[in-house]
């Protein structure tokens, strides 16, 4: 698979993958830049253009991850990114989900109530997701933050893996998947439900991107920066 | 996971009308040989659980059943020409040429069932697992399903694990789900959303 580079403009990726977009809205890119390049683009609005790459590449193409690449950008950056991809999430996905689960249940209209049942599942995901956010937003990103800022070490400190917690989120969206395609009775509106679907793949995804960058990135950064003040 | 079926027979109107019916029937991948040379040389690692159907004068053949005595968590049955009238004596299972579809869906039900592989129906969990899942999604944990079930806490384990395979479902929640929709549990004086 190609790399994007400086010179492509917008029109490149999102020619390549649509699913670029919100990345690029990550970065606070909009539309409309005419036949700009990246670059151009990147530095009229004061964007690090190196990270951009680095992060439209890995989300672009799984197999590419230049993990020490990645770590050679500031944590701040990376925190950036991150809190932006959560603020999507929260703001967007979830609710364009819950909507769409709503829709189709209310395109339901015999005596079985599985999709209920679905739903109480759905907001258990969600209300572990939300949590895990909240922990990474009030604990962890501040801690690192001022590891960065203040060279300030707490030893009580003791987040270093997420894995375990990002695994299980994962597992549930793995296992809403497999419920609606696998078990439950078709009795809705397909193409609400493929809508729906095709909104959790395109998730379950971005949120693989993301908890790959926090657990290869952002965790191993705080250790080295623990190490580092530390001495 | 997909169960893995193999025919070994020179008779190409053999191999076709057998994987009609087994296509129709069960979730299974099919690879056809003509002889049990080209299977043998395949790349194809027949060793794990699969099932082989074998035209009877190669079922007695020598490579073969050293290969199956080999082979411990291979089925295979032999295909037999009534009208030949050697009976094979090694093969776990027989069918003959003239068994109607429905006989020969019965004869590998019965070979699928205890090979524990899964049926298109029942998604394959056997009653063990069945009781395991059903306390699985009550709440209870492995040590207390075990003490319940009279089984070892490896076993419990052991049981899950083929659970979550065989469904696609790793969480408890996901399994709770499972065993409500499929009205494995009572749920009439439980709060549902409790329970997930
Ligand atoms: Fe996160
Ligand atoms: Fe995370």
């Amino acid at each position: 698979m190609n790399r994007f580079t400086k010179q492509n403009k917008i029109i490149h990726l999102v020619e390549a993958n649509y699913h670029l977009l919100p990345v690029l809205n990550r970065f606070g890119i909009n539309l409309g830049n005419k036949d700009k390049s990246l670059e151009k683009i990147c530095a009229a609005q004061n964007i690090n253009i190196d990270f951009l790459l680095a992060i439209v590449n890995t989300f672009h193409n799984e197999e590419y991850f230049p993990e020490t690449e990645l770590k050679s950008f500031s944590p701040l950056l990376i925190i950036d990114y991150l809190k932006k991809t959560h603020q999507h999430y929260i703001e967007y996905v979830l609710p364009k989900l819950e909507s769409l689960l709503e829709l189709l249940i209310d395109s339901n209209i015999t005596e079985i109530h599985q999709l209920n049942i679905i739903e109480q599942f759905y907001q258990k995901y969600k209300k572990e997701l939300l949590l895990h956010i909240k922990e990474e937003e009030q604990e962890v990103f501040p801690y690192i933050l001022n590891l960065v800022n203040n060279n300030q070490v707490n030893n009580q400190f003791t987040i270093h893996s997420f894995e375990k917690e990002h695994s299980n989120v994962d597992d549930k969206l793995n296992d809403l998947k497999n419920l609606i395609v696998k078990y439950i009775e078709p009795v809705y509106d397909n193409n609400i439900c493929n809508e729906f679907l095709i909104t959790l793949f395109r998730f379950e995804k971005d949120i693989k991107d993301h908890a790959r960058i926090e657990d290869k990135i952002l965790l191993p950064q705080l250790i080295t920066l623990e190490k580092h003040i530390n001495g | 996971m997909d169960n893995k079926v193999y025919i070994v027979h020179g008779s190409a109107i053999v191999q076709q009308g057998l994987s009609e019916v087994l296509l129709k029937n069960f979730k299974c991948t099919i690879q056809c040989y003509y002889d049990f040379k080209s299977l043998s040389e395949s790349d194809d690692n027949c060793a794990s659980k699969s099932i082989i159907f074998v035209e009877d004068k190669i079922a007695n053949s020598t490579e073969f059943l050293q290969f199956i005595d080999q082979s411990h968590e291979v089925k295979s049955f032999s295909i037999v020409n009534d009208c030949a009238g050697n009976l094979p004596v090694n093969n776990d299972y027989t069918l003959s040429l003239y068994n109607s579809p429905d006989e020969i869906y019965e004869g590998i039900k019965h070979a699928f069932n205890t090979q524990g592989l899964a049926d298109e129906e029942s998604e394959g969990l056997s009653n063990r697992e069945l009781d395991v899942l059903k306390l699985v999604a009550l709440g209870y944990a492995n040590k207390e399903i075990a003490e319940k079930l009279f089984i070892s806490t490896h076993t419990v384990m052991s049981h899950r694990k083929n659970i979550t395979e065989k469904l696609g479902i790793k969480s408890i929640s996901g399994l709770t789900v499972y065993a409500i929709i499929n009205n494995y549990i009572d749920t009439t004086n439980l709060d549902i959303k409790d329970l997930i």
